[in-house]
């Protein structure tokens, strides 16, 4: 797996988690639901797409600073609070990426609620 | 490999598709050149995630960036937005047609002159006016509807007559097959690239998941959609002020819970529509499948932590504005896809506020216990869009319009355009009747002025 898809999967894994809908059929693993998002993500217009992959490393790499790791090595705990700390960033672009995860990630998420998911 | 053809009709859309029928059943020599792939309707589920995948251009993740992003979708399939949309059928509001012809100086756009093109469509597709579907969501917005004292209409839609579950038609069922019987060539996931001249002709450089090869034609109709005609204008230097002007019908949403059922699986959107006099917003249902739900309840955790349970309760409903900001397709360097900006005018934010609201009033009046609207303004709204036109509009008058009144492109001799780009701005209702009944204008006026027209 490589890094960008390793950061998806650590974000996908805490928006899902952190949903609290954790009954089946909405509940962990989330594989199917972090493929969605990175695949989704590499079929973005170039222009928007780059941007959101760069914007993914920078992330990754702002939790080190205040928690001495990568976002994606974080436990499940020091995840949330990184999330949530750009979901409220000032900077609106902090603000849509992780608005721009989240809907992907519940987009697949309850889809498996459809019939024959 | 290199294909020739007297007409190269480029995209397959709802404007593609009726240009390739009418040029090839007139015994032209017609290929029709499609990006995304030919899969008919039965491919997947109605607005689900594999539809999403399989027929939306970029698996639909695509914003028009600005002060407030506005999330927009394109079909990609052979047939285009015909294939992922609700089949909701219109006309062109008159007073907009005169407004278009009065600014932009078009010749022959008046509502009688549109007129045959219109009712020759609505008996080829057998547009349903007085269909006996039965929508639970879309009898709420009725019932809300009638208690504010408002008129609640069923659009007509483009479906198949006959008793059993509504099939909407789609350009793969109609004017694709017809156009194909006709001799017309289908290039499938084949995507032209740039278009160039050749002598009195022309060469489209194309790509079929592979080397680009090249398609000779003598004239060529662009039916590649708002976005991707403007685009591929630029991408090969034509018509320097194509995308300056796109125009788009904004839209907000709202997700009601009813104490019954109004939902459940494989519904389909309602045909309801409610449009108050004023005309500062249109009111419709919306696709209100989980996944849909749960992405408009995206600000609203407690119930979307629900959802399992009260999903077949809930619906999306739409408030839409008629589109009076400014957009721009733009290409920047190096990008094979272009950027798309919108910025949404202070009216069409205030409507879309107000609208939300008043919708909302109008489902409490319907029954709803609880309704959940994600915010309308600032960089944190959530808007998104399904209408997209108007980036290269007709007309006389040079110093606006990018084609002449019946589509021809200002200084590219032999080369049209034959969908929603052609737009003079907003309509105000669905668009693809007007896509449609324009193309067949424009190709018949081509066929009209003869070959070297
Ligand atoms: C989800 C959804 C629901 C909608 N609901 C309705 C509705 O109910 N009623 C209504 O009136 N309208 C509806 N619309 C809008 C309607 O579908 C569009 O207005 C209409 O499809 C526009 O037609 P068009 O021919 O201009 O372009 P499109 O339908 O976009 O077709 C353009 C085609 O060109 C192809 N193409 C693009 N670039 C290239 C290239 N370089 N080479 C080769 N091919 C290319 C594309 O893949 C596409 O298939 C809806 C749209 C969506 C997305």
């Amino acid at each position: 797996m490589n890094w960008s898809s390793r950061i998806v999967g650590a974000l996908v894994e805490s928006v899902c988690a952190g949903l609290a809908a954790g009954q089946p059929p909405l509940a962990a693993p989330f594989d199917d639901v972090a493929r969605f998002v990175d695949e989704a993500v590499g079929r973005m217009p170039s222009p928007q797409g780059l941007g959101v992959r760069l914007l993914a490393i920078a992330f990754d790499l702002s939790a080190f600073p205040s928690c001495g790791e990568l976002f994606h090595r974080l436990d499940p705990e020091a995840r949330a609070a990184r999330l949530s700390a750009w979901r409220q960033s000032r900077l609106a672009v902090c603000r849509q990426f992780v608005r721009l995860h989240e809907s992907l990630a519940v987009f697949r998420l309850y889809a498996r609620l459809e019939p024959g998911e | 490999m290199s294909e020739r053809a007297s007409v190269a009709v480029v995209g397959s859309g709802p404007g593609g598709a009726v240009a390739a029928c009418v040029l090839a059943e007139a015994g032209r020599d017609v290929i029709l050149v499609e990006e995304g792939p030919g899969l008919g309707q039965q491919s997947c589920r109605p607005f689900s995630i594999e539809e999403m995948t399989q027929k939306y251009r970029h698996g639909g993740v695509t914003a028009a960036l600005g002060p407030c992003p506005v999330a927009y979708v394109e079909g990609c399939a052979v047939g285009g937005g015909s294939e992922v949309n609700s089949a909701l059928y219109h006309r062109a509001p008159a007073a907009r047609l005169e407004e278009w012809a009065r600014r932009f100086a078009v010749e022959g756009l008046g509502e009688k002159d549109l007129a045959p093109h219109f009712e020759a469509l609505e008996a080829e597709l057998s547009v349903l006016r007085d269909s006996t579907e039965v929508h639970p969501a879309g009898r709420k917005l009725a019932a809300g509807a009638a208690s504010l004292g408002l008129e609640c209409r069923q659009a007509p839609r483009m479906a198949r007559p006959g008793p059993g579950p509504l099939h909407r038609l789609a350009m793969s069922d109609t004017y694709i097959p017809r156009a194909l019987k006709a001799g017309c060539r289908l290039l499938d996931q084949t995507r032209v690239e740039r278009l160039q001249r050749r002598g009195r002709g022309w060469v489209l450089k194309a790509r079929t998941l592979g080397p680009l090869f090249e398609i000779e034609a003598d004239q060529v109709f662009l039916a590649c959609g708002a976005i991707q005609t403007p685009a591929l204008l630029r991408r090969s230097g034509l018509a320097p002020r194509a995308g300056a002007t796109l125009a788009i019908h904004p839209m907000a949403k709202l997700v009601a819970q009813f104490p019954e059922e109004v939902n459940g699986p494989d519904l389909g959107v309602a045909a309801q529509q409610v449009k108050p006099p004023h005309g500062r917003w249109s009111f419709g249902c919306s696709i209100s499948s989980p996944q849909n739900l749960a992405l408009n309840l995206l600000d609203y955790p407690e119930p979307l932590s629900r959802l399992a349970r009260d999903w077949r309760r809930m619906a999306s409903f739409y408030v839409m504005v008629p589109g009076s900001g400014r957009g721009e397709v733009g290409l920047l360097p190096g990008c094979p896809d272009p950027l798309v900006r919108y910025a949404l005018s202070p009216e069409e934010l205030r409507g879309l506020d107000d609208g939300l609201q008043e919708l909302a009033r109008l489902l409490q009046a319907a029954g709803a216990e609880r309704v959940f609207a994600a915010p309308a303004a600032g960089p944190d709204a959530r808007l998104t869009t399904l209408h997209l036109m108007a980036s290269c509009p007709m007309g006389e008058h040079g110093g606006l319009c990018a084609a002449d009144s019946f589509g021809r492109v200002r200084g590219s001799e032999g080369l049209r355009l034959a969908d929603a780009s052609l737009f003079c701005g907003p309509l105000g209702v669905n668009p693809q009747g007007t896509v449609m009944a324009l193309s067949r204008r424009n190709a018949l006026a081509f066929l009209k002025g003869g070959p070297e027209e």
